[in-house]
């Protein structure tokens, strides 16, 4: 079933439900399609409606400090369905080296391990579409074990999954959609930390709503679940994951920009690289990781346009190896950003149309991460000369730590971030360095959990969106035991 | 107002090997995961081209050429 509560003529009565989620993005719909399926009642409310709206989207403007950053407005949906009303479709795990332990970086390490994903692989990449795959991972012979090609999955077309879930939302039994229904409380037993309700108010603000519920989920976005913790945690003394100072800490994008342009050799034998025309994806490996103690790094070839290097080349290296070029291409790179407490969702004095203080991010990219995108530069460089390649020219602002600047080093497409928010509710083996459990559950709480890449402790240079329907999965399997019980 | 009390930069600090440990890895030194890789041959940095040293040493043998039908 599904309601508007823009709608004034709907009438909404009280709805008692097993769990109750806050959001109907990715993981929220992840969550509901699940237990939908286990044949439990549950409540999804989302600040949006079936399509995007200029008043929806309102409540997602906030300040940003630091770093020239995306527009906090523009890079975040309100809409059923969430961020894949605009995603690209592009998927891959996290790798194993992600989750483990890394000496340079003890703050990194999950409490869960690839394996506790793995079992919800299939299904999560069902549950997105995807059906197509590139490459393979492979260890590249003249890389010298630092480098690897990598297989990316694809959702192709990418998975709408507001549209994909309308029909059986709209038909089920268990689940209540409400639309243009915002999160603006909860009330919570401070002796027990028990989530009794979440309060809820039309987006107009002209109504209110309280949902009851069993068990409670935070599912609206990084950015959003920090918010909104941030907020209650003034009325709720920090009891809410809050008792080591984590929530909103740990902000992390994937750091995505031009890396260089690189000129093809005529007499370059066969390789995993090839021409402009085909895309090759490679990615750092866990050994160079070790080596250089920087963020992991993912790295693609593309067609896009840029001037023509040839002739520069021969006039740098004097023309000797460069008699026949085959071919000019550019080279992306997605990176990793290591977690930085600085880096934080905060709250900032203006308030949104419900009187709720909207978002403050501070956001730098540290010098540390500077390093991993000059390693992979470096790396790749070396990879194209050792496979008789070819040779790279690396982008300016990669070797001078400046921003991208305008031209062909910055493309719309690789801006120097790209827009997937990660952290400020990290997954954590203690109630000190963290916001949820091993089972994402709040710290200090009963039974409010988070869903979503707040959690990620570390990002990798995987796109998120696979990862996070493994963990909704995985919290929806949870969510099931406990209602059992 | 920010999202939650300042936090024990300690713990978000790359941990400090101990003398032990630092001991420990020294005597591992060839079994040490980083260390098996390769030694690479070393390339150089000009005007922002990632060259090989070979790359420059032609350049004094040849250091003029025809332009060739590849030529932008």
């Amino acid at each position: 079933m599904i309601d508007d509560l823009a709608q004034s003529s709907t009438d909404i009565p009280a709805f008692d439900a097993d769990v109750c989620i806050a959001g109907g993005g990715v993981a929220g719909l992840t969550l509901a399609s699940r237990l939908d399926a286990a044949g439990y009642r549950v409540v999804v409310i989302e600040a949006g409606g079936r399509d995007v709206s200029a008043a929806a989207q309102d409540a997602y403007a906030g300040e940003t400090v630091g770093t020239e950053n995306l527009p906090l407005r523009e890079t975040r949906l309100s809409a059923l369905g969430g961020s894949s009303n605009h995603w690209g479709g592009w998927c891959r795990p996290l790798d194993a080296v992600d989750f483990a332990r890394r000496d340079f970086f003890p703050d990194g390490t999950w409490p869960i391990g690839q394996q506790d994903l793995a079992p919800y692989l299939d299904e999560a990449r069902a549950l997105l579409d995807i059906d197509e795959t590139s490459g393979a991972d492979l260890d590249l012979a003249d890389a010298g074990g630092r480098l690897q090609t990598i297989e990316m999955q694809f959702s192709v077309p990418p998975a709408r999954l507001g549209e994909k879930f309308w029909r059986s939302l709209s038909a089920s039994r268990n689940v209540r959609v409400i639309l243009h229904a915002a999160l603006v409380g909860c009330a919570c037993d401070r002796a027990t930390g028990r989530v009794l309700s979440f309060g809820v108010a039309s987006t107009a603000g002209t109504r209110r709503l309280e949902c009851r519920a069993r068990l409670f989920v935070l599912a609206m976005g990084a950015i959003e679940n920090a918010r909104f913790l941030a907020i209650e945690n003034r009325r709720y003394d920090d009891r809410l994951g809050n008792r080591g100072g984590a929530v909103g800490r740990s902000y992390m994008q994937h750091l995505h920009q031009v890396l260089g342009a690189f000129v093809l050799l005529g007499d370059a034998p066969p390789a995993p690289i090839v021409g402009p025309a085909q895309r090759a994806f490679f990615s750092s490996t866990p050994a160079l990781l070790r080596e250089t103690g920087t963020g992991a790094f993912r790295l693609y070839t593309s067609a896009l346009s840029c001037p023509p290097l040839g002739a520069e080349l021969s006039r740098v290296a004097r023309g000797a190896t460069c008699r026949s070029v085959a071919g000019e291409g550019m080279v992306l790179v997605t990176a990793e950003q290591l977690p930085d407490a600085d880096n934080r969702i905060e709250l900032g004095d203006a308030r949104d149309g419900l009187d709720r203080p909207r978002v403050r991010l501070r956001w730098t990219v540290t010098e540390r991460d500077r390093r991993t995108l000059q390693v992979a530069a470096w790396e790749f460089g070396r990879y194209l000369i050792a496979a008789k390649i070819g040779r790279l020219k690396v982008n300016a602002a990669i070797l001078s730590g400046a921003d991208p600047v305008a031209g062909w080093t910055r493309l719309a497409s690789a801006p120097g971030a790209a827009g997937h928010q990660l952290g400020g509710a990290r997954m954590s083996r203690t109630a000190d360095d963290g916001v949820v459990d091993r089972d994402c559950r709040v710290w200090g709480t009963e039974n409010l959990f988070v869903a979503g890449a707040a959690v990620f402790r570390t990002g990798g240079h995987a796109n998120p969106t696979l990862t996070i329907v493994q963990l909704g999965l995985r919290l929806a399997r949870h969510l099931e035991r406990l209602l059992a019980a | 107002m920010t999202a939650g009390r300042p936090i024990d930069p300690s713990r978000h600090a790359v941990r400090r090997r101990s003398l032990i440990e630092g001991l420990v890895a020294t005597l591992m030194f060839p079994l040490w995961p980083h260390t098996s890789l390769p030694v690479r041959p070393a390339i150089v940095m000009v005007d922002g081209w990632i060259l090989s040293e070979a790359d420059l040493a032609e350049a004094r043998v040849l250091p003029t050429r025809r332009r060739q039908p590849n030529d932008r």
